[in-house]
């Protein structure tokens, strides 16, 4: 009897879809965060500015600029921000840090930022970056990048947000196939469980769930953004070799990724790996 | 000597007894010997209603105790050994204990059963119940009618276990979407004690319909058109004294609705529809089952093979779907309670040629000679006492053979009698948490769902609705029935 009110709980529940809710963030303070000095400082400010234009033409945003000090306490550093209360905060890698190599990871400053706050956290490259140009020279295409996409509408739309006209909204939901394969091989080794039904079902479920949930986000934007381009891949995968081959393929790209788990602890998992591993291009962290 | 001998739905025929001329079913038998076989069929109502107790499944309780009255019975010379010879003068070697299984009620459950299984993977269960529930908009008590009327149809057309299943499993899912999970309790149990209203609603509905309508010889449409108003009525008390108890309520305000309505919407009723074509197979499969249940008494070759015929053949054109894999559906199904049926008929034919039958008859006939209406609620609310705390099958299996046994106690002489037996041991399963197997699902989910639930904590909650239930049911069978 167990088994067959299990049955039936999985079919409501698979019946169960989360909704999307077009519902794009009100973005009317913009924070722009760097510790470099004047000019600099000037300069990568004018540059944002055009960058963040480029993906909303005619928009009104109040915009604060701090070039700091390196801040002597983490409190000071978040009350300085928290003051101004901001939509959103741009900041470049490795901000306040001695050195500013990308591949050893976004910053200590970069990382508390995105714990301490829910405000998300725009990060482009060091205006002395060879890839500064590239990376904030238009926002036009915005790829969701995440491991399994059901419900997180939170993401969907402020990835819309930054999709330009000429642009396609990239819907990614890369399973992991080392973390699928771990699981497996457990189950593998369960004899009341029979192995390859396990493998074959678990895959399809997953699928159908980014499927259906991508789906549904399209017909939404179909009706409110008829003139927005959507794609989506679904796939179980090695994530960073299959985003590497994506975004060979196309020039202006905005990753946008949830930047806090479940437990809401920051730069976790896909995240974190993501950020370091594509350090020449502009991320959002959610 | 010729005599006349009725086999399972109507079929008569006359057979003649060959061999030892002391075993005709007309034996003498010592009231020590009664006596000994009562004792044996006390101890095993005991052991069933200690079923959780032993640990042990009811098929292998009355397995134990068919082994021994058998034993006891052949020691005893109490059984009709010997050829038997059918109408055509065929002679035919059947083991003793087979002729007192009544293979008519196996036939029925074994192929409802198969068909109700295969049926259900077509997702039809699913999307009737989906529908139903973006259609209350989130409302709890609209939610709460829906899923009643639900509870009520499927249990009449399923079985009580099954609705209680499907629509105990979508109420866990949806109130818990709704942000709802305080009325689980409420909902949970209103749908408990609705499966054994709507197992009232059709002659198939429940195991006891089966065997007491059977020995009736009460056709599918009679029995729908005698039970059914009591259904409608005691459905609509049933909700009613429920809202009020667990304060079930509509939504009050526009944004309380526009929000419940968004959260249902987002169920989609066609996920669990693995395909369109076998959906519709199985609405057309459905719908001609019940029209031949309906009309089997009074088609040619159906009415002389029966109803049990009916339920198998349909299990076998629904198994056509699934004709490379038959194999799960004959392992889904419940075999514990098909050798419990088996082994309990058993059982009652030893006692029935130990006496012990005439002997509790005895005892009944003090309550028929109250009268059709005095008799009548008694033996509605004893059987719906007994079978509160004993199983309500062989409760109505050893009162339907007593009733048809007894002089002036047919059911074209005294219908509400049977009728009492059929309301009281459906309606005694909504007084415990163990007296009906639907309730007993109902706290298995209620317990899945960490909601407390003891046995007086639902005597104490089910009471009130299981008293009212009977005081509708005295009325309606002795003023109606009788």
């Amino acid at each position: 009897m167990p088994d067959r009110i299990d049955e039936f709980e999985s079919v409501f529940r698979s019946a169960d879809k989360p909704a999307f809710h077009f519902d794009p963030p009100k973005i009317e303070k913009l924070l722009l965060l760097t510790d470099l000095k004047t000019p600099e400082a000037q300069q990568f400010e004018d540059r944002l500015k055009k960058f963040i234009d480029s993906g909303e033409p005619g928009g009104t945003f109040s915009w604060k600029s701090i070039h700091a000090e390196k801040p002597d306490t983490r409190t000071a550093f978040i009350q300085t921000i928290e003051s101004f209360n901001p939509d959103l905060i741009i900041t470049h890698r490795n901000l306040f840090d001695d050195f500013n190599n990308a591949h050893f990871g976004l910053g200590v400053f970069v990382e508390v930022l995105t714990q301490s706050t829910d405000t998300p956290v725009m990060i482009v490259p060091r205006l002395s970056h060879p890839s500064f140009e590239s990376a904030t020279r238009k926002l036009e295409d915005v790829m969701i990048v995440k491991d399994h996409l059901a419900g997180d509408n939170r993401l969907v739309n402020w990835a819309i947000h930054f999709v330009n006209d000429s642009g396609i909204l990239l819907f990614t939901n890369i399973e992991s196939q080392l973390e699928f394969e771990r699981y497996i091989s457990a189950i593998s080794r369960i004899p009341s469980i029979e192995t390859a039904l396990a493998k074959e079902e678990i895959q399809q479920e997953l699928f159908k769930q980014a499927n259906d949930y991508i789906r549904r986000c399209q017909q939404v934007l179909a009706n409110v953004k008829p003139n927005l381009k959507t794609e989506a891949i679904i796939e179980m995968g090695y994530p960073l070799s299959t985003y590497r081959k994506m975004l060979s393929q196309s020039q202006h790209t905005l990753l946008v990724i949830e930047g806090k788990d479940e437990k809401q602890v920051a730069m976790r998992g896909l995240a974190y790996t993501v950020a370091i591993e594509f350090s020449d291009i502009a991320v959002l962290l959610i | 000597m010729p005599i006349l001998i009725t086999l399972g739905s109507g079929l008569t025929c006359l057979m003649f007894i060959a061999g030892d001329s002391s075993l005709h079913t007309e034996h003498t038998v010592s009231g020590n010997v009664t006596a000994l076989f009562g004792v044996i069929l006390a101890l095993m109502v005991f052991c069933l209603a200690f079923e959780e107790k032993l640990h042990a499944k009811k098929s292998l309780i009355t397995g134990i105790f068919a082994v021994i009255s058998l034993l006891f019975a052949t020691a005893l010379n109490l059984l009709p050994f010997g050829e038997t010879i059918n109408v055509f003068g065929e002679k035919l070697k059947l083991p003793i204990y087979i002729p007192g299984v009544d293979w008519e009620v196996i036939a029925i459950i074994v192929g409802a059963s198969i068909f109700v299984d295969v049926t259900s993977k077509s997702g039809l269960f699913s999307w009737i119940a989906i529908k139903l529930t973006k259609k209350s908009g989130g409302d709890p008590m609209k939610l709460l009618i829906y899923y009643s009327l639900m509870t009520v149809i499927f249990s009449a057309v399923l079985n009580n276990v099954t609705a209680m299943i499907i629509i105990g499993s979508l109420t866990g899912v949806s109130l818990k979407k709704l942000n709802r999970e305080n009325k689980l309790l409420g909902f949970l149990m209103i749908e408990g004690l609705l499966t054994n209203v709507g197992g009232l609603l059709t002659l198939i509905s429940s195991v006891p319909n089966i065997i007491v309508g059977n020995l009736a010889g009460i056709t599918f449409v009679e029995f729908f058109l005698k039970a059914a108003p009591f259904v409608i009525a005691t459905t609509a008390v049933t909700l009613g004294l429920g809202m009020k108890i667990f304060k079930i309520e509509r939504l009050q305000s526009d944004h309380e609705r526009n929000a419940a309505q968004e959260l249902v919407d987002s169920f989609d009723e066609n996920d669990g529809i693995p395909s369109r074509a076998f959906f519709r197979y199985s609405i057309v499969l459905f719908s001609l089952l019940i029209l031949c249940f309906s009309t089997q008494s009074v088609l040619p070759l159906l009415k002389q093979l029966g109803m049990g015929f009916v339920a198998l053949m349909f299990a076998f054109i629904a198994l056509l779907k699934y004709r490379h894999e038959v194999n799960k559906f004959y392992t889904n199904i419940d075999w514990d309670l098909i050798i419990f049926f088996m082994t309990l008929f058993v059982v009652i034919n030893v006692m029935e040629h130990a006496k012990v039958l005439e002997k509790i008859g005895e005892g009944i006939t003090i309550l028929t000679s109250l009268g059709t209406h005095g008799g009548g609620a008694t033996i509605l609310w004893a059987s719906g006492i007994a079978s509160a705390v004993t199983d309500n099958i062989p409760l109505s299996a050893m009162l339907g053979k007593i009733l048809n046994t007894l002089p002036e106690t047919g059911y074209s002489q005294t219908p509400g009698f049977w009728w009492s037996v059929i309301f009281g041991s459906n309606l005694g399963g909504n007084i415990t948490p163990i007296g009906s197997a639907s309730t007993v699902v109902a706290v298995t989910m209620m317990h899945k769902y960490q909601i407390k639930m003891s046995f007086a904590g639902f005597v104490s909650k089910a009471f009130i609705f299981a008293f009212v239930q009977l005081v509708i049911a005295t009325f309606y069978v002795v003023l109606f029935l009788s």
